[in-house]
């Protein structure tokens, strides 16, 4: 009996470790993916590519972190309308002393994350075609439209920042326009560096197909809260993309086409723009807002209770003889307490958790204003005028170089904290010299003053990417 | 039966002997556990053997009148002098400690050491086991060559960082693979194990030692057994100590008041604006932060464990318990275990089963990060002017807020806890075949399940509440509970069939043959929320408001299946002996990981070792060197640890917009992923000079990891999150180990021994994926070819222009000298691993009191002190700073170190890197053992008091608590090891303890 147990025994070991073979090495991932298979998983994976926008390295800036922001915060911080202040734990310093280098990682960042949004839609269009056809057609033009415009949207972000000169049909180095997405070959895809002039032609192809496939597919749906990109955004897009590549007659189109749709309202409307309780259902100046997801702090940096940067004193003198709807609460706050007793103004257009607006109306009417004043349009002041009058500033009546002064210091105005300053510094003078500087100042920042000779108007490519990609050109100086 | 023939050789003895005699009886025990010795000779000094013990050890002789000492002899035993007693004696017979008849447990099987072909340490468990560590692999630091322990962290329960023989991966894990009885446990979990429940713990190097572990074994292998029962008189024992811990000093000298006001007015620029009557005011308050957030913090450890059985059957069990306060206010740990280890054995049949669990309740803080919410940050930067605890008895709020929080009301009001219960057991079952001689077939099954929850909970209120608001999560502005909870489970199944046989003219030939099978499969499931709006008083989910859209109160929630793998393993070995003097020993494996695509899925891979007993050969006549063994292996062992569960499949990973869920690509798919593979050649001679009274062993090694797992960079343009998974590039390891063991003074009452280890490690980058040779890695490190893995990568400073007070850099040539700092100029400097190792021990005994001191040794490696940037910093004045702050430079001409403060301080220099090197007095330990005499007297098998101090001393230069910085970290997976931060001290520790057997 015994014996019988004992062979048994044996008998089902041996055949346990027989059972075990291959069948029980075959595990299947249960929080992830391993392919898109139903037209739903294409819908999430458009949803991912504008997730991409979220990230810390896009809009998203939260307070002391050091992230790279590089289209919320930075630019503001990097411009001269930001003062570095003393409560700053110096996590941004090198950027907003324009100090930093090819290892830099906010440049890294920079760098990486339109790329990673635009493989995103990349994979999303290769996606796309079997589902353009039947129920779906309409749905899947819809997606295709969004995917285009993110792709453009992100290439000229990147063109902002690592192109040297931003004129139309510039040879200058920018970025590779990358149009597909081969998860199996990431390493030996070794793309080359676009002229300006390529990237605004592939930019430029893309939006238009984009508004095609709007007019097939129509615009999305439950787009109420503006997280999504209809043609209204697209018209956007190509106004601010025509004003940097002075395409002055073109941004005047593409603003009006926009403004046409979506218009300047007045005070009320502005201040809502940035109010935490309109995020659902935000004033019809928004054209395109990055949702907070109860998450997302876009000005902290720059905004909210104690950001590292303060407004500089000269436009805080400004904003306050200004008035209007520029000098009230949930958009700007003065005289608040800080370190060393000094009195600082906060941009207080991000309290905290909120959505950010990448597009709105009153950059379009700035867009057009500027824009016919370079053709020496005398109706830009009318734009300009319009603009105050719905800010509650008063109206004037400067002509030539003086209106485009009265232009581009409004801008800086409606446009303060919203991710603009350096890209317009960049595009106009190349000089900063920032008001304040030094521990007697009230800054923790001793390097304020940098010319139009700087290496640092172009991020250099990242080390990691030229190292890797050895088709890849590095900007002047580094 | 033998009973009666041992009595009756007894009876016969006594009648051959001379006529005036006396009865002596008595019981012989073996030292170490008390458990009896059957067969043990006894004789008159110089005189006839009397007799033998019986099954309990006992004896009872008649010896002549006049004789006064009797000696007892036993194979694998001292011989032992002893005087006569009247009345019973009990006899402690101590084991030979000659390394050839140690035993090596290799967890599948057990080998002579003098028949062991690899490369292998046994640790004296004994030695270390009173240690007060919660976790036992901190133990292990300097007890072997080749195994390199850092024990920074002073956090109680928090498990070591252990690497044997360097680095030999990238992205995979380095971790070596812990075994005990057979079934692998986690590092983590040493916290809810009781290591006196551990009888032996080996550690396997090379690869004819690790290859029947596979591709489990490529980082080294931890092997224990814990306690068998012995067959005898029950015996029960009771061991228990109590202690206290203090604060070591820390060498980051921060300024007090007086001086930070100095610096703060006179040099600093007075950046908060204090008005003179102020700045009156604030010298009155002095306040040393360390008083508050430190604490002398006690300990204690009880157990109480059985053994014994009969000749079928044993048992060992355990119950114990450990209590330990951390130095850091609120920080501590509480265990308890139980173990019950059974065997039975009836004829061909052996079975067993080894069970244990344990339940441990801790409390800890953030560490090893550069965080503003982490309490052992925020202790260095708080003022010394401003209090942290205010008359009433609130905490104080600073004038840094909310850059900065007050660490006590961090430490003391929002606490993060978890609980672990673990279970882990195996039983076994083992029968030698009864148609063929010497075949025994063996299975060993065993599960290791753990459960830990984590809760952590910031009251509303608080100041951390109040940061997270001030800093724009206004969702977060009324506290937050987390609670997460997380089971693994890991079952491994082990089958094998061993044939052993000898053959030839007189047996020389011996052979011993065994297949196994093996199957591990790893699974576990995960659960965390985190919920906002604390506002009931209660510090448990009872507290919270359900959230609405109103009051943003809404809770995220993870979780997921952090694993799910198995392995599948046919391996064999066979060990060939020739007249006991030239050995022989081959694995063969194949392995089937699911973490590789079904194609490249099996790896096969072996090893081959030899060893050769010269001084047993004729023609060997060196008188002073009495055993002289050489040893030779080489083999292979693939490694798939640490690449998570499905690094060969493109995966698209979750995510939300708008509210929506979204899909993205979090990771790029590699089919071509298959094993990493160490190879390791290893050559050796164990030497032992002057009857083995010196044992001397060296060993070289040189192993290379090929298709190294790497996460290569992948250009940005390529996207895919840029998570990929490769192998690509190889890694060189080489070194050498050697131990020394010397008996200085070898007499009957005084002892004195001295034993040392030193390991050598150079690590060396063969190449990178695509013909790279350089990268970027972590933080201020980098990887370039023919450099060591973890090498910095910074600017080299070049001190203070005394003109201008400017920082000063040399240039990539390293002759010029700039003021500007630039990229261009980084080079790759030295590792943060050190290369060498060391550990000495040395005891001295008399009659029954011993004492031993162990001290560890290690250099070579350097550190990024982060933790000193963050208070030499020029933009943090306003916080804690350093000392050397008063330094900086004011006044040209001023010859100083510290550039003047009006200058960016840049990070990415040698300024802020410092050498790692340390020598520590881990322990040192005083015991008094009662005299076999007093114990027999007093009824009882054995006691023993001891006092021992831990870390009394550190002699090391790096400025901060430790030299060893804890590889632990929290929050940034982006941060790094070599650099400094939120240190947790290592403590300096006393403790009383007595071991009691009855």
């Amino acid at each position: 009996m015994k014996r019988t147990l004992i062979y048994t025994a044996v008998l089902a070991g041996s055949l346990f470790a027989m059972a075990s073979c291959n069948k029980q090495l075959e595990t299947t991932p249960q929080t992830e993916l391993t392919e898109l298979k139903t037209f739903e998983d294409v819908q999430s994976a458009l949803l991912g590519s504008y997730e991409g926008f979220k990230s810390t390295r896009y809009y998203n800036n939260p307070a002391a972190s050091g992230s790279a922001s590089a289209w919320s915060a930075l630019p503001d911080l990097m411009g001269d309308d930001m003062i570095e202040a003393l409560e700053s734990l110096g996590n941004w310093r090198v950027m907003s002393e324009m100090a930093f280098n090819a290892d830099n990682i906010a440049v890294q960042l920079a760098f990486s994350q339109p790329y990673e949004i635009i493989s995103r839609v990349n994979n999303v269009l290769q996606a796309l075609p079997e589902y353009e056809t039947g129920d779906t057609e309409a749905e899947a033009k819809t997606i295709r439209a969004q995917a285009l415009a993110i792709r453009a949207h992100a290439h000229f972000d990147l063109l902002r920042y690592f192109a040297t000169e931003y004129d139309r049909n510039s040879t200058a180095l920018a970025v590779p326009y990358v149009t597909s997405f081969d998860p199996l070959n990431p390493l030996t895809i070794l793309p080359s560096r676009n002229t300006v002039k390529e990237v605004y032609d592939r930019v430029f192809e893309d939006l238009a197909d984009a508004l095609v496939a709007f007019d097939e597919g129509g615009d999305p749906a439950n787009n109420t809260a503006r997280y999504y990109i209809d043609k209204t955004v697209v018209y956007a897009m190509r106004a601010r993309i025509n004003l940097y590549a002075k395409n002055w007659q073109a941004a005047i189109d593409d603003a009006t086409l926009a403004l046409n749709d979506r218009g300047l309202t007045n005070e009320e409307g502005y201040v809502a723009v940035f109010s935490t309780d309109t995020e659902a259902a935000p004033s019809s100046e928004v054209y395109w807002a990055i949702p907070s997801d109860n998450a997302i702090t876009p000005g902290g940096a720059i905004s909210g209770g104690n950001p590292s940067y303060r407004v500089a004193t000269p436009l805080s003198d400004l904003i306050e003889d200004l008035g209007g709807a520029y000098d009230e609460p949930g958009v700007i706050l003065f005289n608040q307490d800080g370190i060393g007793g000094f009195q600082r103004t906060i941009v207080d257009k991000y309290p905290g958790v909120n959505s950010f607006k990448v597009f709105r109306a009153g950059e379009m009417m700035l867009i057009r204003a500027e824009a016919k004043q370079r053709l020496d349009d005398a109706t830009a002041l009318n734009d300009l005028n319009e603009l105050r009058a719905a800010r509650g500033v008063d109206e004037g009546t400067e002509t030539g170089d003086d209106l485009l002064d009265a232009i581009l210091l409004l801008r800086r105005v409606e446009l303060l904290g919203e991710g603009h300053r350096w890209f317009d510094l960049k595009r106009t003078t190349r000089i900063i010299n920032r008001s304040e500087c030094g521990v007697a100042d009230g800054s923790s920042s001793n390097n304020c003053s940098f010319g139009a000779d700087s290496r640092s108007w172009a991020f250099p490519i990242p080390f990691n990417d030229i190292r890797v990609n050895t088709n890849l050109v590095q900007n002047p100086g580094y | 039966m033998r009973k009666f023939i041992l009595y009756l050789t007894v009876l016969i003895t006594i009648s051959t002997s001379a006529a005036a005699q006396k009865a002596v009886s008595g019981k012989v025990v073996d030292e170490k556990d008390g458990s009896p010795i059957v067969g043990a000779t006894i004789r008159v000094k110089n005189g006839a053997i009397l007799g033998t013990t019986n099954e309990q050890g006992g004896f009872a002789v008649n010896a002549p009148a006049n004789a006064r000492t009797l000696v007892f002899t036993f194979v694998g035993y001292n011989e032992l002098d002893v005087a006569i007693i009247n009345g019973e004696m009990l006899v402690s017979m101590k084991q030979a400690s000659q390394s050839l008849n140690e035993v090596v447990v290799t967890g599948y099987q057990t080998r002579s050491r003098r028949a062991n072909t690899g490369s292998v340490s046994v640790v004296s468990i004994d030695d270390i086991r009173t240690q007060p560590n919660a976790s036992f692999d901190q133990m292990l630091q300097g007890q072997a060559p080749g195994i390199n322990v850092k024990t920074g962290s002073g956090q109680p329960g928090r498990n070591a960082d252990v690497i044997i023989r360097g680095k030999g991966s990238i992205n995979g894990s380095n971790a070596p693979l812990y075994i005990m009885d057979g079934v692998e446990i986690r590092a983590g979990d040493f916290s809810t194990l009781n290591q006196n429940d551990f009888e032996s713990v080996t550690i396997l190097k090379d690869a004819a030692s690790t290859a029947i572990y596979g591709s489990r074994g490529a980082n080294g292998v931890i092997v224990i057994t814990t306690k068998k029962g012995r067959s005898g008189k029950m015996r029960l024992s009771y061991d228990g100590q109590i202690g206290t811990a203090r604060l070591p000093e820390n060498q980051l000298k921060l300024m007090n008041t007086q001086e930070k006001l100095d610096f703060e007015m006179n040099i600093a620029g007075n950046p908060y604006g204090w008005s003179p009557a102020e700045v009156e005011e604030l010298r009155q308050i002095n306040v040393n932060w360390n008083d508050f957030v430190f604490r002398n913090a006690g300990m204690q450890s009880h157990q109480i464990s059985a053994s014994g059985g009969t000749d079928k059957t044993t048992f060992y069990t355990s119950i114990g318990m450990y209590d330990e306060e951390g130095i850091t206010v609120g920080t501590g740990i509480k265990k308890y275990n139980g173990r019950i280890n059974v065997s039975h054995t009836d004829n061909n049949l052996k079975i067993g089963a080894n069970l244990a669990g344990g339940w441990s309740n801790y409390t800890g803080t953030f560490e090893g990060d550069q965080s503003i919410g982490s309490a052992l940050n925020t202790v260095i930067w708080a003022l010394p002017y401003e209090r942290a605890i205010n008359e009433d008895g609130s905490y104080g709020e600073s004038i840094q807020f909310p850059f900065w929080i007050n660490p006590v009301e961090d430490l003391t009001e929002n606490p993060n806890r978890s609980w672990q219960l673990k279970g882990t057991g195996n039983i076994f079952l083992e029968y030698k075949l009864p148609w063929i001689k010497n075949l025994t077939y063996r299975i060993n099954a065993g599960g290791d399940y753990s459960q830990l929850e984590g809760f952590s909970i910031i009251k509303n209120g608080t100041q951390s509440a109040r940061q997270n608001e001030a800093f724009g999560q206004d969702f977060r502005r009324n506290g937050e509970i987390a609670r997460s909870l997380e089971r693994r489970f890991r079952y491994t199944v082990t089958n094998s069939l061993n044939y052993k046989t000898s053959f030839g003219a007189d047996e020389d030939h011996s052979l011993s043959a065994t297949l196994f099978t093996e199957f591990v499969k790893n699974t576990s499931r995960e659960f965390d929320y985190t919920a906002y709006g604390v506002l009931l008083p209660f510090d448990n989910e009872a507290g919270l408001v359900p959230g609405t859209a109103d009051n943003g109160f809404i809770p995220v929630v993870g979780g997921g299946f952090p694993e799910n793998n198995a392995l599948m393993s046919y391996f064999g070995q066979v060990d060939y002996a020739y007249k006991g003097r030239y050995y022989l020993s081959l694995t063969g494996r194949t392995d089937g990981s699911s973490k590789l695509s079904p194609e490249n899925r099996w790896t096969q891979y072996g090893s081959v070792g030899a060893s050769w007993i010269v001084s047993d050969e004729d023609f060997y006549h060196v008188n002073f060197m009495n055993f002289l063994k050489l040893k030779a292996s080489y083999g292979s062992v693939g490694n798939q640890n640490g690449i998570g569960d499905f690094p060969y499949l493109q995966q698209y990973g979750r995510g939300s917009y708008g509210g929506r869920g979204s899909l993205s690509v979090n990771r790029l798919g590699n089919n071509l992923l298959t094993w990493e593979i160490r190879s390791t050649l290893n050559v050796g001679a164990d030497m032992e000079f002057f009857q083995s009274r010196l044992r001397a062993s060296v060993e070289w090694y040189s192993s290379l990891t090929k298709g190294l797992y790497f996460s290569p960079f992948v250009p940005s343009t390529s996207g895919g999150n840029g998570a990929l998974l490769s192998n690509n590039g190889s890694m060189q390891n080489r070194g050498i180990e050697a131990s020394l063991g010397v008996k200085i003074i070898n007499t009957r009452d005084f002892k004195w021994s001295v034993d040392m280890n030193y390991a050598y490690n150079k690590n060396t980058i063969k190449s990178l994926p695509n013909g790279q040779d350089f990268q970027l890695y972590k933080s201020f490190q980098a990887l370039q070819v023919g450099k060591p893995f973890n090498s910095f990568y910074l600017v080299r400073y070049a001190g203070v222009n005394p003109d201008n007070g400017n920082s000063q850099y040399y240039k990539a040539d390293g002759k010029t000298i700039t003021e500007q700092y630039d990229a261009n100029d980084l080079v790759v400097l030295g590792t943060s691993d050190a290369p060498h190792n060391a550990g000495i021990t040395t005891a001295v005994s008399y009659k029954g009191i011993e004492l031993s001191a162990f001290g560890v040794y290690s250099a070579g490696n350097y550190i990024y002190n982060n933790a000193r940037f963050n208070v030499e910093y020029n933009g943090y004045t306003t916080s804690g700073f350093a000392k050397s702050g008063l330094t900086a430079w004011t006044t040209p001409g001023q010859v100083t170190n510290f550039p003047r403060l009006s200058e960016t301080t840049e990070g990415s220099t040698t300024r802020f890197l410092e050498k790692g090197d340390f020598f520590r007095l881990r322990n040192i330990q005083l015991a008094y053992t009662l005299p076999t005499e007093v114990v027999s007297r007093l009824k009882i098998q054995g006691f023993r008091i001891f006092v021992q101090g831990q870390n009394l001393y550190t002699s090391f230069k790096f400025q901060g608590w430790d030299p060893e910085v804890s590889t632990v970290n929290n929050f940034d997976v982006n941060s790094n090891a070599a650099v400094s931060g939120a240190q947790y001290p290592s403590l300096k520790r006393v403790t009383v303890g007595v071991n009691l057997t009855l």
